[in-house]
């Protein structure tokens, strides 16, 4: 009991990544149901929004919608001249003729006691380049800018799939860990020559291999929901594939070798220029210029940090790799036992 | 005698050997040729310089698995025996090695001449693009050594040594093939130094990593 305390954690962790991972909520966000260009020469306009997760109707008293335009980093607002509210989710603006100040793109701002403030960065653009008088300013000092209910993040593109990142991801950290592991020992039986090693790291890749599958398929969901393609042409997922590839070739080198002692120096070697390559084809690669990625950190995109990990996703998210990672060694362990019995019970 | 010495003397023996029998290299410079052939009769020119070079790559891939499966799989348990009495591991890997980079180098740039004479040249940046050829074939013949080392203690299977092989050469490739793709598009050297520092690292480290692990490998 004493020395499976880590597994009590780990199914703590899993259970908790679960409950939380699946039933928060995303933070309510808006979106354009309509054209976003302005009409021609400034003409009033009306706009559709498309709330997510959000209370229109129940809050249609504090209801307050204003455009923003940024002249010379000093912002501009124009309010909504009129609005109405059809339901908790969709609500039509109309707005005075707008003139372009510095930039031509419109920032779009939803406000309730609720929801808190809603934004949508350059929801709205003009072709119009006549600059017009004016535009009624108006006055949009809001006593609450963000409500404090915990809430994932509200993502264009990646809407409620923000929770696969309490699973894709860390089926890699679990898959790196366990590889690293295999290294370590792999290392350690061309030292001392001791099967126990050998073993250890055979056990330990199979398990890796296991959770880089159920990482692809989780990546292709992923791919499916945000990239819209099932398998992208992105050099990430074409490096983990290889990876995949190499890690199965040391199966297959494994099957080959008849003679234990031998198999197991011969696998050791290939396995540790294996995880060099890996390091190569997922560490290095893709973090190069001018590599086709899609993937957040890669291919010069921004890291996942820098923007989505914000600190409703972050506690979950670590939880989430820790529990991931020891139930990696969980299942390890359990194979190398069964393995150990088998062992015995053959040479008896 | 030191390692060096060694491997020299070791390297004059894969000559000699090589001027006897004669077959290995015109075995996989015929090889090249007949795919180059195959390559002219089929597309006649590459206009598009993706496919011009990545067609290249692939000839020269499947080259060096041909050339470089030879190097331990084309030794008879015996001559291994014999030559693991009288040399230290490393000069025999090291031997191998040289001799299938030089192998690999007058086969990259030869089969080059035919491939540009057939089918066109459309590179831009000569002196970069021979660069990348150079950087290419060397980390393919050292990682082909390597993996036919490995490959020779498991029977020695060709299908074997290309299952174990394609996913270890597979990032040097890639980064071989951005390099000469953007030396034929005539990018210059600022856009792919990068590429051209991981190519020359992963030579190094494969290098390296042989050196390190063959002594294990040989043990019998």
């Amino acid at each position: 009991m004493k020395r499976n305390w880590w597994k009590f954690l780990c199914a703590a962790f899993l259970f908790f990544t679960l409950i939380f991972g699946l039933k928060t909520p995303v933070a309510p966000g808006i979106l354009l149901n309509c054209n976003s260009i302005i009409p021609a020469y400034s003409a009033p306009f009306k706009l559709e929004i498309l709330g997510y997760n959000t209370r229109f109707l129940q809050q249609k008293n504090s209801f307050r919608a204003w455009l923003i335009n940024w002249d010379k980093n000093k912002p501009v607002h124009i309010c909504a001249n009129s609005f109405s509210v059809k339901d908790d989710t969709h609500a039509e603006l109309s707005f005075q003729p707008v003139s372009v100040l510095d930039s031509m793109f419109f920032d779009l701002a939803v406000y309730n006691d609720a929801d808190g403030k809603l934004y949508m960065d350059h929801a709205i653009y003009s072709t119009d380049t006549i600059r017009g008088g004016m535009d009624p300013m108006c006055n949009v000092t809001i006593k609450n800018e963000k409500q404090d209910h915990f809430a994932f993040p509200f993502r264009t593109v990646l809407y409620e799939s923000i929770r696969n990142l309490f699973f894709h991801v860390p089926m890699w950290f679990s898959m790196i860990a366990l590889l690293s592991w295999a290294l370590w020992n792999n290392l350690v039986f061309l030292r001392k020559f001791d099967m126990k090693n050998d073993q250890r790291a055979n056990t330990a890749i199979t398990t890796a291999v296991t959770f880089g599958v159920l990482g692809l398929i989780t990546g292709s969901i992923w791919a499916r929901i945000t990239w819209l393609e099932w398998w992208g042409d992105d050099v990430k997922l074409n490096g983990t594939a290889i990876t995949m590839l190499a890690y199965l070739a040391y199966l297959v080198l494994r099957n080959a070798i008849d003679d234990e002692q031998k198999r197991a120096r011969v696998t050791a070697i290939y396995s540790i220029f294996a995880y060099v390559m890996m390091i190569v084809l997922i560490g290095v690669l893709p973090r190069l210029q001018g590599t086709d990625s899609l993937h957040p950190g890669n291919g010069g995109n921004p890291g996942f940090n820098q923007y989505d990990l914000d600190n409703t996703l972050r506690p979950v998210f670590y939880i989430a790799v820790a529990g991931w990672i020891m139930l990696g060694f969980w299942i390890y362990s359990l194979k190398l036992r069964i393995q150990n019995i088998k062992l015995h019970h053959n040479s008896q | 005698m030191s390692v060096s010495s060694q491997t020299f003397s070791l390297l004059k023996r894969e000559f000699l050997q090589e001027q006897r029998q004669k077959y290995a290299f015109f075995g996989v410079l015929l090889f090249l040729v007949s795919t180059i052939f195959i390559a002219k009769f089929s597309f006649h020119t590459i206009k598009s310089i993706p496919v011009w070079n990545s067609l290249y790559w692939v000839i020269l891939l499947f080259a060096a698995v041909t050339g470089a499966a030879k190097s331990f799989g084309a030794e008879s348990k015996g001559r291994l025996l014999y030559l693991y009495t009288i040399a230290d591991p490393k000069a025999v890997l090291l031997s191998k090695m040289l001799y299938n980079v030089l192998l690999m180098l007058v086969l990259g740039f030869t089969g080059m001449i035919f491939y540009s004479f057939l089918i066109g040249f459309p590179v831009q940046d000569t002196p970069m693009f021979l660069v990348a050829l150079f950087l290419g074939s060397t980390g393919l013949a050292c990682a082909f050594t390597m993996i036919s080392a490995i490959a020779s203690k498991a029977g020695n299977n060709f299908t074997l040594m290309a299952i174990l092989g394609f996913p270890v050469v597979l990032p040097l490739l890639l980064a071989a093939i951005k390099v000469s793709k953007y030396a034929a598009d005539g990018l210059g050297w600022a856009v792919s130094m990068d590429y051209m520092l991981v190519l020359g690292m992963m030579n190094l480290v494969i290098i390296a990593l042989a050196y390190l692990l063959f002594p294990y490998l040989w043990r019998d």
